[in-house]
């Protein structure tokens, strides 16, 4: 066996989609304070970017903000140019991205299936489309993809949400055959998370309310998810490949 | 979905919803992760409609088949034997060594589930995303 395996992601970049808010920004945070350079990818939140690069900074590592709607092709073209230019190359991807919206399957229109369908999964095609060639060419790079336990289990009200993250997990599943050896493609299917996305904003309280019947009864911190990431990008993980981790309190017991 | 949707209204409490996945729902392979992608987005379709209209009596189910002999499996069959240079014979040994049950399903051996799941004997189950593979995906 060669050198240790250990948590560190020094002298790794890792560019985390979504990462202004929630679960991406806890991710940038760890792997930030694992060593790795960090690109934050947001869209329209500038101000909270900002704040998460100027954090990085002040932990001593590197970060860039980048804004891109990663569910347009043209823009994920761009942000793979970007990070190329700054960083010469991706050794993590994060595809962290994602949008629910919590309505009744009847009233749910052709615009919001594509328009959560676009965000929750085609950003996973066009992000991996985007950045494999890379990591081909270095044989080297991990992807680890936010899906959901909802991706999994169903949820009333949350029809395409549901479908698009148990898409994103058999997407996982080709692309980690497709890739093996050299490039590590893994998954996270978090339960209820303590982020905007389940704040009556986005949810009924009901809803909210049903979350919490799970066997820990209670939401997770964005740091908690963040960790299983942190493992998934390290070469701790280096024998995982296709898996989907499931930090969700007991919510699902495969 | 756009089918589901424009006939619920007409559906009655005791009705079934039938969805075509594939055991390529339950596992991925290579060189086909479009097709895995939107096969695993049937079953994860099926679990929260089925919770939805669950209170209606509507039931909603999945069935994933294997490699079943029909025009369309066969081209994906001769792609990949394409792809791996290899004779379409090969391939097809190669798939059917995974089967518990010997030889490649017909579309005839489908029949029985579905007519399974759109029956009375069916009542309990909703949410299922069932395998019928000569045994080749066990989960």
């Amino acid at each position: 066996m060669a050198a240790a395996l250990t948590l560190s992601l020094a002298g790794r970049t890792a560019l985390i989609t979504g990462a202004a808010t929630g679960i991406g920004r806890a991710i940038a945070l760890a792997f930030a304070q694992a060593g790795a350079s960090l690109v934050v990818n947001h869209l329209g939140l500038s101000e909270q970017a900002d704040v998460l690069v100027q954090e990085i900074h002040n932990l001593g590592g590197q970060a860039w903000a980048l804004e891109a709607d990663v569910s347009q092709s043209a823009d994920v073209t761009w942000l793979a140019a970007q990070v190329q230019q700054t960083c010469g190359g991706l050794d993590v991807l994060v595809n962290n991205a994602g949008i629910l919206q919590e309505k009744r399957f009847l009233d749910t229109t052709e615009a919001d299936w594509d328009r959560m369908l676009g965000v929750d999964l085609k950003s996973v095609f066009l992000t991996c489309r985007a950045f494999l060639p890379g990591m081909v060419a270095r044989q080297q790079g991990v992807i680890i993809n936010i899906a959901s336990d909802l991706g999994i289990l169903g949820r009333a009200q949350l029809v395409p949400y549901c479908a698009a993250k148990a898409g994103v997990i058999g997407l996982t599943r080709s692309l980690a055959r497709e890739f093996a050896p050299a490039i590590r493609v893994n998954a996270i299917a978090p339960g209820p998370v303590s982020t905007a996305m389940l704040s009556p904003t986005s949810m009924s309280v009901e809803s909210i309310q049903k979350e919490l019947d799970i066997p820990q009864q209670r939401f997770a911190v964005p740091e908690e998810i963040a960790a299983t990431a942190l493992f998934l990008a390290s070469d701790l993980s280096r024998f995982y490949c296709g898996q989907v981790l499931g930090p969700n309190g007991g919510s699902v017991m495969p | 979905m756009r089918l589901t949707r424009a006939l619920l209204p007409l559906m009655r409490p005791g009705a079934s919803i039938i969805n075509q996945s594939s055991i390529w729902g339950k596992t991925g392979v290579p060189d086909f992760s479009a097709y895995v992608a939107s096969k695993h987005a049937v079953i994860g379709l099926t679990r929260s409609l089925a919770f939805e209209l669950g209170a209606r009596g509507i039931r909603v189910n999945a069935v994933c088949p294997g490699w079943i002999r029909t025009d369309a499996a066969m081209r994906s069959l001769v792609s990949m034997a394409q792809q791996q240079g290899r004779s379409e014979q090969a391939v097809e040994c190669d798939l059917l060594a995974r089967q518990a049950l010997p030889g490649m399903l017909t579309p005839s051996d489908l029949a029985g589930i579905f007519l399974f799941l759109a029956s009375a004997d069916a009542a309990a189950l909703t949410g299922q995303a069932i395998v019928v593979s000569n045994g080749e995906v066990m989960s």
